[in-house]
C-alpha cells in the first residue's frame, strides 16, 4: 500500500481489487481533472448510484472516557456501548464532543474488539493536544470511506461519491467526488440545474426544486437534461 | 517559508507557530486526505468553530484609481474614508470591478500605510493584464486566509473559511479544516446525522440543519456525518473548499 502523498495522478477509475492498495480516503484524478476518492465497498454497488459513509453507530457515541489520559498520551481508555470487532473503528475518529478536550478529534490507528460497558484501549496516530478526563465524552466513527454503501433514502450519514463502477462488496477501488460523472435521476432533471441527494429513491438524486429539496444534501449541477430514473451526466461537487 | 507548490502533504494539524513557515491559503492535507489552509488567526480560536475571512472594510471598495497600462506593475488609488495599514491588503486581492479592466483581479505584493482619503500605491505580483482608466472601479480585499476570526452568527462581514482544529493563539499560523471528515459544534438544536449544515443563525461559530428556506440562505459548512447534540461537538464531512 501507498502510505505517502495522498494524492494520486492518472488513475484508472474502472478497477477494483480485493486487496487495499491506498490509504482510505485517498484523492485520485484522471487525465481530464475528474476527482475520486479511494474506498472499501460496504456492499454490492451499482455504477451510477450516489453512496453514502458507513451508518452511523449511536451506540458509540456519548461513550465515557474511562481513565484519565494526559496531554501527549497516544492512546484512550473509553467506556463502549456494544459488541464491535476489533479495529472497524480503525482510521476512524475518536470525537471528544464535550468537556475537557472537546472541539478536537484523533485518528484511530487500532483498538481491540468491543464490549457492551467494558473500557477499550484506542491506539491514537496523533498525541493527544488537550487532556481527558472522565468527565470528558467521546464518539467513535468510522472512516467515512470504508464500507461506503448505497445512500439510502433516510440517511444515516453523509454522501461521500458516486459508484463508477459496479463494486464487488469488501473490495476496494475508486469513487467519484468531483467533475463530470454519471449519476441516477430519481425524476427528471432539468439541465442546469442544481441537484440534491433523493430522499425517495435510494442511491439517486433530484432537482432542488424548493424549499423543502433545497434543504436535502447538495451534490451537484446538471450538465445536461436527464429522464426519469436515467442516469446523466452532472458536475459533481461532493 | 515554503514559497514554492501551495500543497503540502503529511501536515500535522494540531500544531500552531508564532513565524510562519507557508505562504498563507497554502493547502494541506493529511495522509488519509483530510483537507486544511494555512491560515494566521486573527483573534484567539477555539477548536470546533467554524471561522471567517477577516472583515470587508466598505470604505476601500468602488475606490477610483489613476490610469495604469498593460504591463504596469502597481496601480495608485485614492482610499474611502478608512486609513490603511502598512501591508494591510499583502497577499490579499485588487479587484476591478467595473470598465476598463473589469473582471479581472490581481494579487497585492505589498503597500505603504495610507490616511483616511489618502491616496495609495499598491504592489502588484503579476503585471496588468487589461489597461486601467481613472473610470475603472477597484476594490481591494484581504487575503482570506489573514487574520481569520470566529464566524459571527449575525451581520456577517466576510464569508466561512474553515473549521479551527486546536485552541489557537491570537496572531500565531496555523492549519484550519476545510474538507473531509472534520468537527463542528452545534448550537442550540439538535443535528440530525445527514443533514446539509449551514452556519447558525443563533450562536458564533456553530452550526445547525439546513431546515427550511430561509436556512437555505446561509452559508453551507458540509453534511452531518453523525448526529450531534445541542451545543455538543461532532463530525461532518466538511465541504468547504473541497
Amino acid at each position: 500500500m501507498l502510505t505517502g502523498i495522498p494524492v494520486i495522478y492518472g488513475i484508472d477509475p474502472y478497477t477494483e481489487s480485493s486487496i487495499q492498495e491506498h490509504n482510505l480516503g485517498a484523492i485520485g484524478f484522471s487525465g481530464d481533472g475528474r476527482k475520486f476518492r479511494y474506498v472499501k465497498f460496504g456492499g454490492t454497488l451499482t455504477a451510477g448510484n450516489l453512496l453514502q459513509a458507513p451508518a452511523e453507530d449511536t451506540g458509540e457515541q456519548g461513550l465515557s472516557v474511562a481513565a484519565a489520559a494526559a496531554i501527549g498520551a497516544m492512546s484512550v481508555s473509553v467506556t463502549c456501548g456494544g459488541t464491535v470487532a476489533a479495529n472497524l473503528f480503525a482510521d476512524g475518529y475518536l470525537v471528544v464532543t464535550t468537556t475537557a478536550g472537546n472541539g478536537l478529534y484523533y485518528k484511530i490507528k487500532s483498538h481491540p474488539a468491543l464490549a457492551s460497558a467494558t473500557a477499550a484501549s484506542f491506539e491514537l496516530y496523533d498525541p493527544l493536544v488537550v487532556a481527558l478526563t472522565t468527565s470528558s465524552t467521546v464518539d467513535l466513527v468510522m472512516n467515512p470511506y470504508k464500507n461506503v454503501i448505497q445512500n439510502p433514502a433516510s440517511a444515516s450519514a453523509a454522501p461521500v461519491g458516486v459508484a463508477v463502477i459496479a463494486g464487488t462488496s469488501t473490495y476496494y477501488g475508486w469513487i467519484q467526488t468531483g467533475g463530470p460523472a454519471c449519476v441516477l435521476a430519481q425524476g427528471a432533471l432539468t439541465v442546469g440545474a442544481p441537484c440534491v441527494a433523493s430522499n425517495a429513491t435510494a442511491g439517486a438524486i433530484e432537482v432542488a426544486a424548493n424549499d423543502s429539496t433545497e434543504a436535502q444534501v447538495t451534490v451537484g449541477t446538471a450538465l445536461t437534461g436527464v429522464a426519469t430514473t436515467e442516469n446523466g451526466i452532472l458536475n459533481l461537487s461532493l | 517559508m515554503i514559497t514554492g507548490l501551495p500543497v503540502v502533504y503529511g501536515i500535522r494539524p494540531f500544531e500552531e507557530e508564532a513565524t510562519p513557515s507557508c505562504a498563507l491559503g497554502t493547502r494541506g492535507y493529511t495522509s488519509d486526505g483530510r483537507i486544511f489552509r494555512y491560515a494566521r488567526a486573527g483573534e484567539a480560536l477555539t477548536a470546533g468553530l467554524v471561522l471567517q475571512a477577516p472583515g470587508e472594510h466598505t470604505n476601500h471598495q468602488n475606490l477610483t484609481p489613476s490610469a495604469a497600462v498593460a504591463g504596469a506593475t502597481s496601480v495608485t488609488l485614492t482610499l474611502g474614508a478608512t486609513a490603511a495599514t502598512e501591508n494591510l491588503y499583502a497577499e490579499g486581492y485588487l479587484v476591478v470591478t467595473a470598465t476598463a479592466g473589469n473582471g479581472i483581479y490581481y494579487r497585492i505584493k505589498g503597500h505603504p500605510a495610507a490616511d483616511s482619503s489618502g491616496s495609495l500605491t499598491l504592489q502588484l505580483s503579476d503585471p496588468v493584464k487589461v489597461a486601467i482608466t481613472a473610470s475603472s472601479k477597484i476594490d481591494l480585499v484581504k487575503n482570506p486566509y489573514s487574520k481569520v476570526v470566529v464566524f459571527p452568527y449575525t451581520g456577517f462581514t466576510s464569508a466561512p473559511i474553515g473549521v479551527a482544529c486546536i485552541a489557537m493563539t491570537s496572531g500565531y499560523y496555523g492549519w484550519i479544516q476545510t474538507g473531509g471528515p472534520g468537527m463542528v459544534k452545534a448550537d442550540d438544536t439538535n443535528i440530525t446525522v445527514g443533514a446539509k449544515l449551514v452556519t447558525s443563525n443563533a450562536t458564533n461559530g456553530c452550526v445547525e440543519n439546513c431546515a427550511d428556506g430561509a436556512e437555505s440562505a446561509l452559508p453551507y459548512i458540509g453534511d452531518a456525518l453523525t448526529g450531534i447534540a445541542t451545543t455538543e461537538n461532532g463530525m461532518a464531512m466538511l465541504r468547504i473548499d473541497n
